[in-house]
């Protein structure tokens, strides 16, 4: 798999650098719009990340011009912009996701694979399987090492969530996102409440923990 | 400098209305003047041909009757009395050769010569002659007799020409005050009229740093300096505001932020010293995180009040179902309302509706909610309700909780404030004034009614529709 970055702020470009080295993809690095939109034409991505705030060439002037020539690199557009307007234009102008910094790093690579996956289009299944604990998707039956699991339809899209992203830590902003499909965040940590309710139901009478919290990050949901 | 100034100068508005009206002033009079100059001219010597013309139709019929004896004899007699519109009187004969020619003295010389040059017809025939120093000429008028004798009378354009040169001296005494007079007005009127921008000016000068208050002298003649005053003034009001609320909230992040900056540094410390092992320095990290995703939330909520504070929040207007709300913000706390064992009670009126920023509106509810279950001990009842009143939508939230002491009550809504109550709880105190900004710039209100020990209730009131469901 391989990626392109474009983005100008150094120290940024090189902590996401190593963290995606580490997770096994080849990346390329470009450090103005003007460089970036010249690699995302010549070069075949399979995804592309790319800053707004950029010299030269400003990002969505980038991936404007780069849906424009036809190439349809996911991308996701990184931002220090927070409000929903910048959000929409940002995808509207062909970005695939937005992140607003300061983001966690688990973050970006969970959404980075979320794109990928997507754009390879990998077949639909209906049922999903983690270690002993297994879901299907169109008769909603949970069940887990041969004990069936009941489920309320918040807790069935969290699980359904944590299972499709085995493995990898989702946010709590993915989650809110995803299960509420919610754009701000609450005072009170609904998400934790959710997770709490599913661990007692999909934990707590076993032997082994699947869902695990990584503090300050969000939740993983995997079989050691 | 001077150039400077000068060139300055040519840029002003007043310079332009200046020059723009003595300009005009000046062309119309000039062209006034050159209108009566022509009339002059034209009539002037309408009346010398009409004059000549009876003059030689008059000598004619004498030379017809007299002869050529009483033809010199008349002109003798003209010449005696200096008649004060004097002629050019000549006779030629057949080879138009001068039998007699008369001229007034007080003409200057023409070239006679000339005149036996030329041929005519029965008909009167008009010719030119200018003088030896060519400054006038002679108009003459000729006409063959009967007896194919020519007689010619004319007139110099000496006499027209002085009244012309009176007229033009005239105009030019005249024209010298005129300009002046055109520039001076045109000055005038500029200035005048331009006085109410030349303060509005010099206000906008005078409003710099630390002098948000001054405002522009409204004129009370409710013409459009009055408007754009009233506009200027509106827009200074507006940037008060902002400014205001700019450095409210700038103060108030750089003050709320010490805290868990203070927190984050202490766990970095912490961490750093000597003797730790490796899992209390992991532990040190993700507190850490934590700490900084605090700040985040805590700084993206701040610039969400302020924004709305300042009235620059965007806010997507539409006609949000109450009811439809209500659940939303529901599905969301159901599950936390229900580890803490309480009872959720809805009333909502049917078809309620108002025109808001859904997400905003949908936020600000959540939080009363969070608020609400919050401070209701387990076990505890919570009620939703809302009904329409006249103008307005009121939503009211009331929980069976500690309540709010009543010197409490008006603080509530302000940045940071947590009752003494309520130091045990989590939170960032700041749901509640970013209920109030929102609802106020949906141009609404907030209002809290408590009893300590019995529980509060919060609502909000949001302005109706004028239709009463959509």
């Amino acid at each position: 798999m391989r990626i392109l970055l474009v983005e100008d702020d150094l120290n940024i470009a090189s902590f996401i650098l190593k963290g995606l080295k580490e997770a096994g993809f080849a990346i390329d690095h470009a450090a103005n719009g003007e460089d970036g939109l010249h690699l995302a034409i010549n070069e075949p991505y399979d995804a592309a990340i790319i800053d707004i705030m950029l010299p030269k060439l400003d990002g969505l002037t980038l991936i404007e011009e780069l849906r424009g020539k036809k190439i349809n690199t996911p991308v996701i557009i990184l931002s220090a912009k927070r409000s929903v307007d910048d959000r929409i234009k940002g995808l509207q102008t062909g970005g695939d996701d937005y992140l607003t910094k300061p983001f966690s790093f688990s973050e970006l690579l969970a959404r980075v694979e979320a794109l990928i996956r997507r754009s390879t289009r990998t077949t639909e299944t209906t049922r999903l399987r983690v270690g002993d604990l297994s879901m299907e998707l169109l008769t909603r039956k949970i069940v887990r090492a041969g004990k069936k699991i009941d489920l309320q339809p918040r807790e069935f899209s969290l699980l359904e969530y944590l299972m499709r992203n085995e493995g990898r830590v989702v946010s709590k902003t993915m989650i809110l996102e995803h299960v509420w499909d919610y754009n701000f965040d609450p005072q009170t940590d609904v998400v934790d409440v959710l997770v709490c309710r599913l661990r007692n139901k999909v934990d707590r009478d076993f032997d082994e923990r699947m869902i695990h919290t990584i503090r300050g990050v969000g939740y993983v949901l995997e079989v050691s | 400098m001077f150039l400077r100034s000068l060139r300055n100068l040519r840029k002003t508005v007043s310079f332009h209305l200046t020059v723009w009206y003595s300009g005009i002033f000046i062309l119309s009079s000039l062209f006034l003047f050159a209108i009566a100059y022509l009339l002059l001219s034209t009539s002037l010597s309408k009346q010398d041909h009409e004059a000549i013309q009876l003059r030689i139709e008059e000598l004619s019929t004498l030379y017809q009757t007299g002869g050529r004896e009483l033809l010199e004899r008349e002109v003798t007699i003209e010449k005696k009395f200096e008649k004060k519109l004097p002629f050019f009187i000549r006779l030629a004969g057949r080879e138009n050769k001068t039998l007699f020619f008369y001229i007034p003295y007080q003409w200057a010389e023409f070239d006679i010569k000339q005149l036996e040059k030329m041929t005519s017809t029965t008909s009167i025939t008009w010719t030119h002659l200018p003088t030896k120093n060519n400054r006038n000429v002679l108009e003459v008028a000729s006409i063959r007799l009967f007896n194919d004798s020519l007689l010619q009378v004319g007139k110099s354009t000496e006499d027209r020409e002085k009244i012309l040169r009176h007229f033009r001296k005239i105009f030019t005494v005249t024209m010298i005050p005129l300009i002046l007079l055109g520039f001076a007005g045109g000055a005038f009127l500029a200035l005048r009229a331009l006085r109410p921008i030349r303060h509005l000016i010099n206000t906008v000068r005078s409003v710099g740093p630390g002098r948000m208050d001054a405002r522009v002298p409204i004129p009370q003649t409710g013409d459009e300096l009055y408007e754009l005053a009233t506009l200027f003034n509106g827009m200074l009001n507006k940037i008060e505001v902002l400014i205001n609320g700019m450095r409210d909230s700038l103060d108030s992040v750089a003050h709320d932020l010490r805290t868990p900056m203070t927190r984050l540094r202490g766990a970095a410390e912490i961490a750093l010293q000597s003797g730790k092992n490796a899992e209390e320095c992991k532990e040190a990290l993700a507190d850490c995180l934590e700490e900084s995703e605090r700040m985040l939330k805590m700084l993206n909520t701040l610039m969400d009040i302020s924004e709305a504070e300042t009235g620059v929040m965007k806010l997507d207007q539409e006609p949000v179902h109450i009811s439809a709300l209500i659940e939303e913000v529901l599905d969301m706390y159901l599950y936390v309302a229900e580890e803490k064992d309480l009872y959720i009670n809805i009333t909502v009126a049917d078809e309620l509706s108002v025109v808001a920023d859904r997400t905003r509106v949908c936020q600000a509810l959540a939080n009363l909610m969070d608020n609400a279950i919050k401070y209701t001990p387990s076990g505890g009842q919570i009620d939703l309700e809302a009904h329409r009143e006249p103008n307005q939508v009121v939503i009211n939230v009331k929980d069976s909780g500690i309540g709010i002491p009543q010197e409490d009550l008006p603080r509530i809504w302000d940045r940071l404030y947590r009752g003494t109550q309520s130091s045990s709880h989590q939170g960032l105190g700041l749901g509640l004034s970013l209920v109030r900004a929102i609802v106020s710039a949906h141009k609404g209100r907030v209002e809290v009614l408590s009893k300590p020990g019995k529980g509060s209730t919060l609502s909000i009131y949001l302005p109706a529709t004028n239709k009463p469901s959509l």
